[in-house]
C-alpha cells in the first residue's frame, strides 16, 4: 500500500449520504430489500443475492445511521412523536441536488475560507454561537447584516 | 470531515473471482481489505469510492491469483484539526470525557486539561461540572450530544497479537466460561481487568470556546 494524495477532494455530509444511500442500494442492503429477504427465509428465490461483504456493510450503515441524525436537535418537553421524529432526522436527508447546488452557490457571495464553508454545510448552523464557533474571526470579518444573512440562507434549507 | 485519499496497491485477485467483471472483483477485494480500519496516518476508512487506474494481472510463481497494480480513492472519515464536531458522551472520569460519534467512531477523548477553565469532576453524579456563573451549574452527562473541537489526532501502530498473547487471552476466557459453569455470579468481581489495547486511531478534542460543550446549552 502506497499513500498518493491524504486529501485528494473533500466531500461534504450530503454528498457521502448519497454515495452510501447509493451504495446500499446496489448491494441490497436497504431496508426494503431487507424486508424482503425477511419475508423470504428459506424459500428459493430466483434473482440476484445481496453482496456478501459484512465489514464493508457495517461500515456503510454506521455511516448512515450517523449522518441521519440531526445533531442540533434539543429534546422538548411538550413535543409529540411525530414532530419529534421529524426534527430528529438530519436536514440533509431532505434535501435534493438542485437545492444542494442551489445552497452551496448561496454561501458563494461572502468570502468563507473552504474548510469553514464545508462546516457550515455540515452542521447547519442555526444561530450566532455556532457560526462563530465555525467562522474565525467572525465579528471582523463579516458584518451583523452579513452574519445574519448567512443564517438565514441556512435557515431556507435546514 | 469526510475526504477521499488516493491510494495505490497490489491486489490478489484469486482464480474464483476470475468470472466475475474485474473492476467488481477488484472492489469487492480491496473493499474486504479496507472497509471499516484504520489507514496509519490517512484515517478510518469506510469504503472505496471509486478506482482510477488498474493495471493487467501479474501471475507468481506458485500461485494461482492475479496480481493487480490498481490506483483507487477511498473514502476516508479524517476530521481535520481545528474543525468543529459533534458526538455523544460514552464515559466520563477524572481523566476527561469519552465521546463517540455513534457506532462510526468510538475514539475521541476531551481530556481534563482542554475543558472549560473551572471545570469540575464530580465523582457522586459521575460527570463533569461546568460552573458556568455563581449559581449556574452545567453538568457534561453520559448520552448527552457534546460539541467539541479536533485539537490533535493520534495515530498509533498497533501490533497483530502474539501468540503468547493469544494463548493469553483463551486461557482467561476459558477461565471465565468454568467460573459461570460454577455458577459464579461474582465473576465480575474478579476478573481482572483486561489490558486495554491504544487505539490505532484517536482524536484529542477540546471544549474551551464559546459554542462547546453540550448542544443544549447553547439553543
Amino acid at each position: 500500500m502506497k499513500v498518493l494524495e491524504q486529501r485528494d477532494a473533500f466531500l461534504s455530509d450530503y454528498e457521502v449520504l448519497q454515495f452510501l444511500s447509493k451504495l446500499e442500494r446496489k448491494h441490497k442492503w436497504d431496508d426494503e430489500n431487507l424486508a424482503k429477504q425477511q419475508q423470504n427465509r428459506g424459500k428459493r428465490v430466483r434473482g440476484a443475492r445481496p453482496y456478501f461483504n459484512p465489514p464493508l456493510q457495517c461500515a456503510v450503515r454506521d455511516t448512515i445511521s450517523y449522518l441521519q441524525v440531526n445533531k442540533n436537535y434539543v429534546p422538548q418537553e411538550d413535543e409529540d412523536e411525530a414532530a419529534k421524529n421529524a426534527r430528529m432526522s438530519a436536514p440533509i436527508t431532505r434535501m435534493n441536488d438542485e437545492q444542494f447546488i442551489e445552497f452551496y452557490q448561496g454561501l458563494d457571495k461572502y468570502e468563507l475560507f473552504k474548510l469553514e464553508k464545508l462546516q457550515i454545510m455540515n452542521q447547519l448552523p442555526r444561530n450566532m454561537v455556532h457560526l462563530y464557533a465555525i467562522v474565525e474571526e467572525c465579528d471582523s470579518r463579516f458584518t451583523e447584516a452579513q452574519i445574519q444573512d448567512i443564517i438565514s440562507i441556512v435557515e431556507r434549507y435546514a | 470531515m469526510f475526504v477521499l485519499s488516493k491510494i495505490s496497491e497490489l491486489v490478489r485477485v484469486p482464480p474464483d473471482d476470475f468470472a466475475r467483471d474485474t473492476s467488481l472483483a477488484l472492489q469487492h477485494q480491496l473493499n474486504k481489505q479496507y472497509a471499516g480500519k484504520v489507514i496509519p496516518h490517512v484515517g478510518l476508512c469506510v469504503a472505496v469510492y471509486d478506482l482510477l487506474d488498474a493495471a493487467d494481472g501479474q501471475l507468481m510463481p506458485g500461485d494461482g491469483a492475479a496480481y493487480v497494480a490498481v490506483t483507487f480513492r477511498a473514502l476516508v472519515l479524517r476530521p481535520a484539526v481545528g474543525e468543529v464536531l459533534t458526538g455523544w458522551i460514552t464515559h466520563c472520569d477524572a481523566q476527561g470525557i469519552r465521546v463517540a460519534l455513534l457506532g462510526l467512531f468510538d475514539d475521541v477523548f476531551i481530556p481534563a486539561r482542554m475543558l472549560f477553565e473551572g471545570c469540575r469532576f464530580s465523582p457522586d453524579d459521575g460527570a463533569w461540572v461546568w460552573p458556568m456563573d455563581e449559581d449556574t451549574l452545567l453538568y457534561f452527562d453520559v448520552n448527552e450530544t457534546v460539541r467539541f473541537r479536533v485539537e490533535q489526532e493520534l495515530f498509533v501502530e498497533v501490533k497483530p497479537r502474539s501468540p503468547a498473547e493469544r494463548e493469553e487471552d483463551e486461557r482467561r476466557q476459558q477461565e471465565r466460561q468454568q467460573k459461570l459453569l460454577e455458577g459464579g455470579s461474582e465473576v465480575e468481581k474478579d476478573a481482572q481487568p483486561e489490558k486495554e489495547t491504544p487505539p490505532a486511531y484517536a482524536i484529542l478534542g477540546s471544549c474551551q470556546t464559546d459554542g462547546m460543550g453540550l448542544v443544549s446549552w447553547w439553543e
